[in-house]
């Protein structure tokens, strides 16, 4: 037997597998990953991001932009340096816990 | 390819199961097929092996590097997962495995000889084999696969096919 024989009878034989709820039973079947650097990394650099957008276009854009939704809520008259710290806050919070509850599931 | 890289990158990054799942959807029939070809046609054996490449794969994704090409990686998993199977019980697939893959759609009697013939290979011989002429790989990414050199793979397969052509010979083949 030749080699085109031998990759003939190869070919031959070269068959899909059909799924049959497979992937979906291994989906199911995923353990925790313990390791949640990836999960860290993500958040630190979400922080980097919002840090860099400030560091570059300075905090009076986003205030302007947090002012205008917040002020769209009546009753509301926050300063706005009040307003930037508690979002800010909010927004790495939210990263942060997000990155967590997804390592977590 | 950039959809691929996206999915990898989901299930590294974010713990994505469901990105992972579509991988899992892209890859289980090669790594399935090569399972049930390595273990001498058990389709059982051969689906829990691949269940435990993804496993491995999905605990280990955090260590993949672009560099390589994730279906390599994959093969790579498998391919330990099947060694490392086969240190534990130091396999003998028997005839009752050949005769279960002849079973599978196509040619039964080809793939009854193929299963017989793979048998008579040694594990490595087997799986360079089945790496060359089912999965079209090269003797570079299937040296990258089995962790050895390139002309290792090249003698795992030149014994290969001269065992196979020999096996297939006395059965009938010309």
């Amino acid at each position: 037997m030749n080699d085109v024989q031998i990759k003939g009878l190869f070919r031959s034989q070269k068959t899909e597998v059909a799924d049959n709820g497979f992937s979906r039973r291994i989906v199911a079947r995923l353990p925790r990953r313990g390791n949640m650097m990836p999960q860290v990394i993500v958040a630190l650099f979400s922080l980097a991001g919002v840090a860099a957008i400030v560091a570059i276009t300075g905090v009076k854009p986003l205030e302007e932009l947090w002012k205008g939704v917040l002020l769209s809520f009546p009753g509301v008259s926050l300063t706005g340096t009040m307003m930037s710290t508690y979002l800010f806050t909010v927004a790495a919070v939210t990263i942060i816990g997000l990155s967590i509850r997804k390592a977590a599931a | 390819m950039r959809n691929e890289f996206l999915l990898v990158s989901r299930a590294a990054l974010a713990g994505d199961s469901q990105a992972f799942g579509r991988l899992v959807e892209r890859y289980q029939s090669p790594v399935r097929r090569m399972m049930l070809n390595l273990t001498g046609g058990d389709r059982q054996l051969s689906d829990d092996l691949a269940q435990e490449t993804f496993i491995r794969a999905w605990l280990k994704i955090g260590s993949f590097r672009a560099a390589a090409k994730f279906s390599t990686w994959l093969y790579r998993i498998a391919y330990n997962t099947f060694c490392d199977h086969a240190r534990s019980r130091r396999m003998s697939v028997g005839i009752e495995a050949a005769e279960s893959m002849a079973g599978r759609d196509g040619d039964e009697d080809a793939g009854m000889d193929l299963a017989r013939a793979l048998t008579m290979l040694r594990e490595e011989e087997r799986a360079a084999m089945q790496f060359f002429y089912m999965e079209d790989l090269t003797v570079e990414k299937i040296s990258t696969i089995m962790n050895c050199p390139a002309g290792t793979v090249k003698s795992h397969l030149a014994r290969g096919r001269e065992k196979l052509s020999h096996y297939l010979k006395d059965t009938g083949y010309e």
